[in-house]
């Protein structure tokens, strides 16, 4: 096929006498966007390393059409003495770039990395921040057919993470680049990629559509029942500390579903807010209940106190809910991972909502 | 037309990568680049060190060595001009050996996240080298002007020379790169080797008059004879050679030749080891 970018066959590698990549058939098509995800030591950054040329295989082939960049750790590297400027054409060397070409794409790159005014002094002066996004506005701009990138959009403070997700988001999808891309982080991968590649112990595990392998794959992180951790060790003042949060019956979307709080009083409060807050199973914020929002005020000697959602807002998915005491707006007690929540199938409104995605579901009202 | 990069594990080690030529002579001159700029980055006098420095060095050994040999003003001026023309060659020679040695190792960090050449890093230190060696000779050149002993013919022998130096000089850079990447005990006592290995050069005197007695041929082993001698030859016209100059010469280069064999084999596992 005339479209194809990358193609490994049997692909393996060992090192100290163990697979930690092994049967790695892949494909990558001009334009896609692969991502690979999988747990710590899985082989995401073996796989890439050997496709970059890093690493030797042992054990089968790969074959790379089109000029290719390898982007591992895009933060770093820079040398602190020189200008942002000889910093670029260095970096644009190691990325196959030439002067001339590193010249070019400058000030569209320092534009979006924000430091045109600042581009000819040393990199010591710049913050670590402006380090960051200097490097990450270099290889978001390449224009290499293949990139290989690890975790750039790891870099820089929730704004310009947010600005780098919808560039690549823009530029990439509609670009005839292909793209390898290992990220942790579950939402990214389902946004940026076409395709994802689940690694587990240097295997294949899965390969399909990038929600379908994502869901899996979050499916297979949840731990089914979690342990609380010792009340003298969690945060908080003590006032109140929670002793259990059981959740009653099977909850489904648009349906009631109630969950029960039980805690223990060492000193007295008449105005406690207890929050549960919702997250996916891949870590996004989902949705916060808070007692203080439904506008009665809970004493401590209550003991225990029952929730009632009428309609439940959340599709269908896994979810993992925190719990926090407040007593006169200051934090008693507070676990982490307290419950996990499993929401199945159920109509919104009488109707399908269309989202395979565990998020919060809002009444809505069109003209 | 676009370049197709195939790899497979039983690929032999010294296979070269299609664009990896190209990619050395590029990496070697951005390397060599950053090390230029940031060569005199907060001093004083910046580039007129490089002048200063074989001037001082010339001056300084001419006076010294002279002092200890007794040697009388004619003496003195030979002596002073076997040094000058074969010292900013030797000072080319020990940098890009010693630096290129070490500048793997230096630069791991960069040599473990990405693929290039890796004789682009030894290559860079011999570029920066030769800017030096091309300061140094401008001067020796300027020197030998003002009293009249440049042969100009002679000078264009110049280029044989300073590409013998530069192979030569890489061979042991890539040799001793490759080792240190695993066992860095070479790196520690390297700088004592190069001293030592200046003393028993023909630096200051051409191999015609400094021929330990006894060491046969493996005086002639090494390859900076051919290197020192040569460039006598080439800046002062004299007819230096010996035909057991040729061991010293097949020395240099067979050097260079199993150095590059042994950094491509080192290539392919060296991020395991960094």
């Amino acid at each position: 096929m005339n479209s194809l970018r990358i193609e490994t066959s049997n692909l393996g590698k060992n090192l100290g006498n163990r697979w930690v990549l092994r049967r790695i058939d892949l494909r990558l098509e001009e334009g896609e966007i692969l991502g690979i995800i999988g747990a710590n030591g899985a082989g995401k950054s073996t796989l890439l390393k050997t496709l970059s040329g890093l690493l030797h295989p042992d054990e089968g082939s790969y074959r790379i059409k089109g000029s290719m960049a390898s982007l591992l750790e895009v933060g770093t590297g820079f040398h602190p003495d020189l200008s942002g400027r000889e910093n670029a054409f260095l970096r644009g060397a190691l990325l196959g770039l030439s002067r001339a070409e590193v010249r070019e794409l400058l000030p569209v790159v320092t534009e979006f990395a924000g430091v045109s005014d600042r581009i000819d002094e040393p990199v010591k002066y710049y913050s670590s921040g402006m380090q960051v996004r200097l490097g990450f506005a270099l290889a978001a701009h390449l224009p290499a057919d293949v990139l290989v990138v690890d975790e750039v959009l790891a870099v820089g403070d929730a704004a310009f993470q947010a600005k780098s997700l919808a560039f690549l988001e823009s530029t990439w999808r509609q670009s005839a680049r292909s793209v390898v891309y290992v990220a942790h982080q579950l939402p990214q991968v389902r946004r940026l990629c076409d395709r994802v590649l689940w690694l587990d112990q240097g295997l294949i595990r899965m390969e399909g559509p990038a929600d379908a392998v994502c869901d899996a794959y979050a499916a297979s992180q949840k731990s089914t029942t979690p342990e609380w951790a010792e009340p003298e060790r969690r945060r908080g003042q003590g006032k109140v500390r929670a002793t259990a949060l059981s959740i009653q019956e099977q909850w489904v979307t648009g349906g009631t579903a109630k969950l029960q709080l039980h805690w223990k009083e060492y000193a007295p409060s008449e105005n406690l807010d207890l929050r549960i807050s919702v997250e996916s199973a891949d870590g996004s914020a989902i949705s916060l209940w808070s007692s203080l929002q439904s506008g009665k005020s809970i004493a401590s000697s209550q003991l225990e106190a029952h929730l009632t959602l009428s309609e439940l807002g959340l599709s269908s998915g896994d979810y993992l809910l925190h719990l926090r005491l407040f007593a006169d707006g200051l934090l008693q007690d507070e676990v982490l991972g307290a419950s996990t929540l499993t929401v199945g199938h159920g109509l919104w409104k009488g109707l399908e909502y269309p989202t395979p995605r565990p998020m919060a579901l809002q009444s809505q009202d069109w003209n | 037309m676009s370049s197709v990069r195939e790899v497979t594990a039983q690929d032999p080690w010294w296979k070269p990568q299609p664009d990896s030529a190209k990619n050395a002579r590029r990496m070697a001159l951005a390397f060599a680049r950053r090390d230029l700029r940031l060569r005199y980055v907060q001093t004083q006098l910046g580039w007129l060190w490089a002048v200063a420095q074989p001037l001082i060095l010339i001056t300084t050994l001419t006076l010294v060595l002279g002092r200890v040999f007794a040697l009388p003003a004619e003496g003195l001026r030979q002596f002073g001009l076997n040094l000058a023309v074969a010292l900013p060659g030797w000072i080319w020679f020990q940098f890009t050996v010693s630096q290129g040695a070490m500048s793997l190792v230096a630069n791991q960090a960069l040599v473990s996240k990405a693929a290039f050449n890796r004789s682009a890093l030894p290559n860079s230190k011999a570029i920066v080298g030769f800017a030096d060696f091309l300061v140094g000779s401008a001067v020796v050149a300027l020197g030998l002007l003002l009293i009249q002993e440049a042969q100009a013919l002679a000078l264009l022998r110049l280029p044989l020379v300073i590409a013998y130096t530069a192979l030569a000089s890489l061979g042991w850079a890539y040799a001793l790169a490759s080792v240190s990447v695993r066992r860095r005990d070479f790196l520690a006592v390297l700088p004592v080797l190069l001293q030592a290995l200046f003393f028993i050069s023909p630096i200051a005197l051409p191999s015609a008059n400094f021929a330990p007695v006894g060491w046969g041929i493996f005086y002639w082993l090494n390859p900076a004879v051919a290197m020192a001698d040569g460039f006598r030859w080439a800046w002062l016209g004299w007819d230096v050679w010996q035909p057991a100059h040729a061991i010293s010469a097949a020395s240099g280069i067979l050097g260079f030749v199993f150095g590059l064999l042994a950094l491509r084999w080192r290539s392919r596992r060296l991020s395991e080891f960094l």
